[in-house]
């Protein structure tokens, strides 16, 4: 159980530029979850101590690969870098970027942060290592705790979102599915299952049957990664070589993949939909962003 | 005190960070309701050229080297240009100024740090910021990031608002081509006003924002020229497109990273006899002309003096201390790898 955030810190439509867009191993496509809690730990840590940014609600409006389609497949376009010291020109090292415009919705708990204050000092941050561009509009919700239980500030917020789009996370649907495949299956074809597109022969009564192209569950499902999982013992700080850092632990880790869904904010019951939390569980190394339950 | 040896993971980011600079076309006299006028469009084009490429030597046969400069030589290209009742190109970007130079966002080596931390104290409390923002702000009065734009312009003017919370606090106008390229021997007022709120945003008294609008007169409908992209293997093979132009949201526009080259284009201590300004690089290097001014072998470039400066105490010349307070401010991953 995780309590109600005391305000909501609403940024939006924030033009971001230059993000990462290929945050997994597995896939490209819209920066990571963890990208976003990441921004607003950062965040957090600027405020000072009497007020914490935990929980992030993420809403796209527009998400621009910088990709180029030659003939089948889609190209990044990537950067030349400045020349060698001899005159030669240096390596690419290639990388996907895009142009993305969001909307974040933070749970803020303790003292209410000044709404132009908290976006000017987020501007000066950065987003998947994406610039942001000024934002305007900031504002911070008080909620009332009892109308948020039915909803209400929800709603109100969510008309404001559109048109748009919330990544929620669907690892329910994952298990479900996963349930329902034959014994030998993993969770990850599974995941496999839910993500591809298919194309076979569709025999319906009556009628001869046609080929046709299809995807299995309904509604814009998508593999996402949410976090990582370490794959290493836990070491301590400074026993690795050329880490970031000499004071934090560290640990090799790996991408974990989920299902997720694109849904309209208004089709969101509630907050606990809405904002992805850090859960981390150390003894068995998994680090991963979720939803939690909030409401009592 | 004198540091043994340098950090692996050293890396800073950038602390002029400019937005994709967009294109949009309209009238001189109508230069006041700018907002209103329409992005520029790529346009895709395929013509029929002349083979004039330079043959190779082997390729001599006489019939065969008539049979090649005879065909055609067909390409697919982007163009831009600027409607034909329109005689003026607006680009327009947004230019943040965060502080904190001189901090690292990754070091490993806790000494290291500190030590860069009072080098860069010691730099403030004897020069300040504003050598190096005096010559930025003289960058983007001059309208250098217009690039190829500029060239052949009838006029230029740039306008720059400092903005707060979304309304403007100040605004500057400048006359492009009153600032030559060629050196920054120019300063009067205006220029130094702005110098001073870039001066501001670098020391982080106060947060800096700006929006830049820039108009060049270019002539009825003439070709614009926005950012090209660089595509791995998209351009080869019969009928694709050999030249790819750069895009957002429908909009020409250049490149974030080729406006900010043009904003740090304020480097004339890499020789005595420096005769242009050049991009602060590590290397000094210059992409157009394929070589490189700061070389290792003569101890100019930025890895040797920072090393001297941070391991051996030796301080560069003032000139080259201004050099690597704006590589701080360009940014980038410096780290050292660590021999076995």
């Amino acid at each position: 159980m995780h309590k109600i955030p005391d305000h909501l810190l609403v940024l939006p439509r924030m033009r971001v530029i230059n993000v990462n867009c290929v945050s997994g191993p597995l896939t490209w496509g819209f920066p990571s979850v963890t990208a976003f809690c990441g921004f607003v730990h950062a965040l957090s840590r600027k405020l000072g101590d009497q007020t914490v940014l935990d929980g992030v609600g993420i809403i796209s409006h527009s998400f621009e690969p910088q990709a180029y389609q030659s003939g089948y497949e889609k190209k990044f376009s990537q950067t030349r870098n400045p020349l060698e010291s001899d005159g030669s020109t240096a390596g690419i090292i290639e990388e996907g970027r895009a142009h993305v415009t969001v909307s974040l919705i933070i749970g803020v708990y303790g003292g209410k942060p000044d709404a132009d204050e908290t976006a000017t000092l987020a501007e000066t941050l950065r987003l998947a290592g994406g610039s942001i561009l000024p934002v305007s509009g900031a504002k911070v919700i008080s909620l009332d705790k009892f109308a948020e239980q039915d909803g209400k500030t929800y709603k109100k917020l969510a008309r404001k979102l559109l048109p748009g789009f919330t990544l929620t996370d669907r690892s329910d649907l994952l298990m479900e599915h996963h349930k329902n495949m034959p014994e030998e299956k993993t969770l990850l074809d599974a995941l496999f299952d839910l993500s591809a597109m298919k194309h076979g022969y569709i025999e319906t009564e009556g009628s001869k049957g046609e080929w046709q192209t299809y995807r299995e569950g309904s509604g814009w499902l998508v593999p996402i990664p949410v976090g990582y999982a370490g794959i290493s013992p836990l070491y301590q700080p400074g026993e690795v070589a050329n880490t970031r850092d000499k004071e934090t632990p560290f640990r090799f880790a790996e991408a974990i993949y989920t299902l997720g869904q694109w849904k309209s904010p208004s089709k969101l019951k509630g907050l606990d939909e809405l904002l992805w939390f850090y859960t981390s569980d150390a003894k068995n190394g998994i680090y991963a962003c979720k939803h939690k339950k909030i409401y009592e | 005190m004198a540091l043994s040896k340098n950090a692996s993971v050293l890396a800073f980011e950038r602390k002029i960070d400019v937005s994709d600079a967009l294109f949009y076309g309209g009238k001189w006299d109508d230069k006041a309701n700018y907002g209103t006028w329409p992005q520029i469009e790529l346009k895709q084009k395929s013509v029929r050229g002349t083979i004039s490429n330079r043959m190779k030597a082997k390729e001599d046969d006489p019939a065969k080297f008539n049979a090649k400069i005879e065909s055609a030589n067909l390409q697919t290209v982007d163009v831009a240009a600027l409607p034909s009742d329109a005689d003026t190109l607006c680009v327009r970007f947004s230019l943040k100024v965060l502080s904190g130079i001189g901090t690292p966002s990754a070091c490993n080596l806790a000494e290291y740090q500190e030590k860069l931390k009072a080098t860069v104290e010691a730099y403030k409390a004897e020069f300040g910021f504003k050598i190096l923002a005096d010559r930025y702000a003289y960058n983007i009065a001059n309208g250098r990031f217009l690039w190829r734009n500029r060239v052949g312009a009838e006029q230029v003017e740039v306008v720059v608002n400092r903005v707060s919370a979304g309304k403007t606090e100040k605004s500057w106008t400048f006359d492009g081509f009153e600032y030559p390229l060629s050196d920054f021997s120019k300063t009067d007022k205006k220029v130094s006003e702005l110098g001073d709120a870039i001066a501001d945003g670098l020391a982080g008294s106060s947060f800096v924002i700006f929006d830049v609008t820039a108009f060049a007169r270019l002539g009825k409908g003439q070709e614009v020229f926005p950012s090209q992209e660089l595509i791995l293997d998209g351009g080869s093979g019969k009928g694709k497109k050999s030249r790819t132009l750069y895009e957002v949201s429908g909009a020409a526009g250049l490149h974030s990273q080729k406006v900010g080259n043009a904003i740090r284009t304020i480097d004339t201590w890499y020789d005595d006899l420096a005769e242009m300004p050049i991009a602060v690089e590590p290397y000094g290097s210059v992409t157009s002309l394929g070589c490189a001014y700061r070389q290792p072998k003569d101890k100019t470039d930025f890895y040797n003096l920072l090393d001297n400066w941070m391991l051996k105490d030796k301080k560069p010349s003032a000139e080259n201390q201004h050099f690597v307070m704006a590589i701080f401010v360009r940014g980038g991953v410096f780290g050292e790898a660590e021999k076995d």
